[in-house]
């Protein structure tokens, strides 16, 4: 049986004033406090009793919004360095995310998905399971009290022109994208978004559910790093980005899933291989949805992306695809600003 | 929304009485009067997924001989676990092939026509069909919209065919050839509505929201055993090229035939089944070579490299039948029609 359907969301797209570290952190704590969407309906996220405190969350959101808090003494900059937040769906597995980028990493000793560097003015994100309450994300094993820790996986840094800054939520996962100037984007994924169609525990998590991450990485950090255009046909290269895909190069594309009862990663990557286009769609004008299925790299069946769907070239985030009936969803797509690889995250 | 769930069965196996084009449709016919499904369970043509077949035997092109062999969809459901596809536009496939070549069929055609040759089988599917007429004219039926005949299979002379595997579901056949003796490959054809566009739009769909058409593997070659990744020549693939693969439908209330290519490339293994080994079946689409629909194959999985001779069961009940490239020996790329 497949899990509950999402419903993904887009919050107001923040276009940043200055390009660091915190400003990044900032914008991403800005959106996951809003209280309205950006197609203006309304947004209700949980509370923490005192935001920048550790703690659980004093309430939880509804609907797709997650609640968020942040972490601005860790590094001591004076400024925020990471920010995390708890679903609003609550199962037998509980989840929290997180998104990491500092000035400064003196001493800095975070747990590394698949060995990714460690780098001042870098955005790290990662996914833990079985979580408490939120303790340091600069510690050598999981920044909480208790559970297990996908690693920092390494998603792009300010110095590649970030300019703005997206963030989709769903009852289970969010999926966050760093526009650049040049209109390339990096892009990282986090929580339940992939259903292994299976209840079984050697295939699942005792809710159903897998739970994990995926980025693109930061390629080369040059203009040609950042999600590749043709992604969804792409196998990687160390100088590109590619999402939904594994690379064991530091830095690179990284996609990992919890093993089920365990704190093994699965490493993870896109089954077959597409070629859309503009013109992939109904004469109508009618836009396909088409199912996308997750395995591991060695080619044992993971599961499917939950209301994640390959759709016609379209370009990035922010691009509400529209029906008569209303939103259908948004796009992920390598571009901000041309026409390339599209996912479709459904409303 | 989705169209109504195909319930896939399995007829029994038929060897063919002898390698000619003429027994390759006698196997058809005799698949398709069969009692009983090859699990055992009762057959009644008309009811269910079970379809009501007939021949032509008189043709001038050989008479004596079966040259034809067409089948209409079942008009009763009645059967637990299938689906009642409800109101649907009439349809008839056809297979027809001769000893002596073809002088007058309607050609399918996308971009080139298929061949008229001797001693190859075609398949056709026709829309709103009147009676029989005669499959050696541009209309085999009296009236209604042809798809043409597209070549289903290689010639038997140099494949020596030994055996056919007919399935059927409420509103589509597939039918495919297995090469005798040593040999391991297949020739697969399907034909009716097998294809969800998702879309009422006339522009998309008939008016029963389906797409009516077929699917070959040519008479060039026989199923590649990579086909799930090949890009030519291979089933569910629209070569545009005479005698190679063929998929296409008709456009809503015409005969203009649009083809269609698999979306997708896929190089499943042995190895793609879940942790505990389960074999997840993997959603099939299709998309126009035209902007015209991406649309789904209905019931048709891909999964993990298998025979064309195996099933899928869970709990000791048939769960999906497979369409696989090869039929014995060595396993390779192939889909699953659900139960």
């Amino acid at each position: 049986m497949a899990l509950p359907a999402l419903h993904w969301r887009l919050l107001p797209p923040v276009f940043l004033g200055t390009n660091t570290a915190s400003a990044l952190m900032d914008a991403i704590y800005t959106m996951g406090t809003s209280t309205v969407y950006a197609d203006g309906s309304a947004r209700s996220p949980g509370t923490f009793s005192s935001p920048g405190t550790a703690s659980l969350p004093a309430s939880v959101g509804t609907g797709s919004a997650w609640t968020w808090n942040f972490d601005n003494t860790t590094f001591a900059t004076g400024a925020k360095t990471c920010c995390y937040a708890y679903p609003p769906t609550t199962t037998a597995i509980n989840q929290t995310i997180i998104v990491g980028c500092t000035s400064s990493v003196t001493g800095a000793t975070w747990l590394q998905a698949q060995s990714d560097t460690r780098s001042a003015n870098a955005i790290y994100s990662g996914c833990a399971k079985g979580t408490g309450v939120y303790t340091s994300w600069n510690t050598a094993g999981t920044p909480f009290t208790s559970g297990n820790f996908t690693g920092f996986a390494q998603t792009g840094f300010p110095g590649l022109g970030f300019n703005q800054v997206f963030m989709l939520e769903s009852e289970e996962a969010v999926l966050l994208i760093f526009g650049r100037s040049n209109g390339v984007t990096h892009m990282t994924c986090l929580g339940a978004f992939v259903d292994p169609l299976s209840a079984n525990t050697l295939n699942a998590e005792t809710d159903g559910r897998l739970y994990g991450y995926t980025t693109t990485g930061v390629g080369n950090g040059t203009t040609t790093g950042g999600t590749a255009g043709p992604w969804m046909s792409f196998g990687g290269v160390a100088t590109d980005a590619v999402p939904f895909w594994n690379m064991t190069t530091a830095t690179t594309a990284h996609f990992g899933l919890f093993t089920p009862g365990a704190g093994t990663i699965l490493l993870a990557q896109r089954f077959g291989s597409f070629t859309p286009a503009s013109t992939t769609q109904s004469r109508n004008g009618d836009i396909p949805g088409v199912p996308f299925q997750i395995t591991t790299t060695a080619g044992t069946y993971l599961g499917q992306l939950r209301q994640m769907l390959i759709t016609r070239e379209s370009a990035s985030a922010g691009q509400a695809l529209q029906t008569t009936a209303g939103i259908k969803g948004y796009t992920y797509s390598a571009s901000t600003i041309g026409s390339s690889d599209t996912l479709l995250l459904q409303y | 929304m989705p169209l109504p769930t195909l319930n896939w069965r399995r007829l029994a196996p038929v060897t063919l009485a002898a390698n000619t084009v003429n027994d390759m449709l006698d196997a058809i016919y005799t698949a398709g009067t069969a009692a009983t499904y090859a699990n055992g369970s009762t057959r009644t043509p008309g009811v269910d997924c079970a379809w009501t077949w007939s021949r032509d035997t008189t043709n001038a092109l050989q008479t004596g001989a079966t040259t034809a062999t067409w089948g209409t969809p079942p008009t009763t459901f009645t059967g637990p676990g299938v689906t009642n596809p409800g109101t649907v536009i009439p349809q008839t496939v056809i297979w027809a092939g001769s000893t002596a070549a073809p002088t007058n069929t309607l050609q399918y055609t996308s971009t080139t026509s298929d061949a008229r040759l001797a001693n190859i089988i075609y398949v056709g599917q026709c829309k709103n069909p009147g009676a029989y007429a005669n499959w050696n004219t541009a209309t085999p039926f009296t009236t209604g919209q042809f798809t043409g005949f597209a070549t289903a299979a290689p010639v038997p002379s140099a494949a020596v065919w030994g055996q056919m595997q007919m399935y059927e579901s409420q509103e589509a056949v597939v039918v495919q050839f297995w090469r005798s003796a040593a040999n391991v490959q297949t020739a697969s054809s399907i034909a009716g509505a097998f294809i969800d566009p998702n879309s009422s739009s006339a522009l998309v769909s008939e008016t029963d929201g389906r797409l009516y058409g077929l699917s070959s593997s040519g008479s060039n070659n026989y199923n590649s055993a990579t086909f799930l990744s090949a890009t030519s020549d291979a089933l569910f693939h629209e070569a545009s090229v005479s005698t190679n693969s063929r998929c296409g439908f008709c456009s809503p209330g015409t005969a203009t035939i649009n083809g269609l290519r698999r979306f997708g490339s896929f190089t499943p293994g042995a190895g793609t089944v879940l942790t505990n080994g389960e074999i997840p079946l993997l959603p099939c689409y299709a998309a126009s070579i035209s902007t015209f629909t991406v649309s789904r194959l209905r019931e048709i999985f891909i999964v993990r490299d298998l025979l064309a001779s195996q099933r899928i069961q869970v709990g000791g009940v048939d769960y999906a039948y497979i369409l696989g490239a090869n039929w014995q020996t060595t396993a390779a790329d192939a889909l699953a029609l659900k139960v």
